[in-house]
């Protein structure tokens, strides 16, 4: 099974790798590690890379949305990597795309 | 002419968040002898996770029942798709479809479940009676295999 979550850390950046799936039932797992990441190590900026999640409902776009809450809550920036035309879709649909930065690597 | 069924199934299971991986696993073994596209796979599957994790979260709050999953396909390249959860059920079935509309936003739902639902099937019809539970119908027209793409 892929790997659900890879965290790594890059000077003031927190850089959250998903894999797999992302539901609501592996989202509760996902969404409390970045969390912890989150407010131990207070980056400047939360980097979440999608590009290895093969599946996203909204649960997917709930993680999302709460990780950004949750990093205005301490200053930080979040910037969305590698997402896949699916998930863009799913993002504009809740007009998320007019407000997370996206990026490519 | 009316259209003729061509297979059916109904599968019965309990609402634990592990099951709407099983969901989607369930209606992809159902879909792929009907040769979708990508694209309608995962369009289908991305609606059917959205209506179990719906029984889940929010028609069995706290507690496990069961959730009933019907599928349909027929000779003329439609399937229906049916959820029904026998949990408290949806007071106002239209502002539950309106965008962005959550009664758990603490939980990071971001209220777009019935959107995508909307987005990914042809025809999206809710029932519901509070108390009683709630039924979800989706119906999708395959494209034809000679024309599909991706």
């Amino acid at each position: 099974m892929e790997e659900a979550l890879r965290l790594s850390y890059e000077e003031d950046t927190v850089i959250a790798e998903i894999g797999g799936e992302i539901d609501h039932h592996r989202a509760v797992s996902v969404r409390s590690q970045i969390d912890e990441a989150l407010f131990k190590r207070m980056p400047k900026t939360l980097i979440i890379d999608i590009g290895r999640v093969d599946f996203m409902d909204s649960s997917g776009l709930g993680l999302i949305m709460g990780r950004l809450a949750k990093a205005k809550e301490i200053g930080a920036s979040l910037m969305l990597r590698n997402p896949s035309a699916r998930v863009m879709r799913m993002l504009k649909m809740a007009g998320l795309d007019r407000i997370i930065q996206t990026t490519k690597t | 002419m009316p259209k003729k069924a061509l297979n059916e199934i109904r599968c019965t299971f309990l609402s634990r968040s592990e099951n709407e991986a099983l969901a989607r696993s369930i209606i992809s073994g159902f879909l792929l002898p009907l040769d979708p596209t990508v694209d309608e796979l995962a369009d289908i599957r991305c609606a059917i996770s959205e209506a179990v994790t719906n029984c889940i979260v929010h028609g069995y709050r706290g507690t496990v029942g069961t959730i009933v999953l019907d599928a349909k396909s027929f000779d003329d390249r439609s399937v229906r798709i049916t959820v029904t959860d026998r949990g408290c059920g949806i007071e106002n079935v239209a502002r539950a479809r309106m965008p962005l509309f959550t009664t758990c936003p603490d939980e990071d739902r971001c209220g777009m479940g019935f959107s995508i639902m909307e987005s990914f099937s042809d025809r999206l019809s809710v029932t519901s009676a509070p108390g009683k539970g709630t039924r979800i119908t989706l119906t999708r027209k395959l494209a034809s295999p000679l024309k599909g793409s991706t």
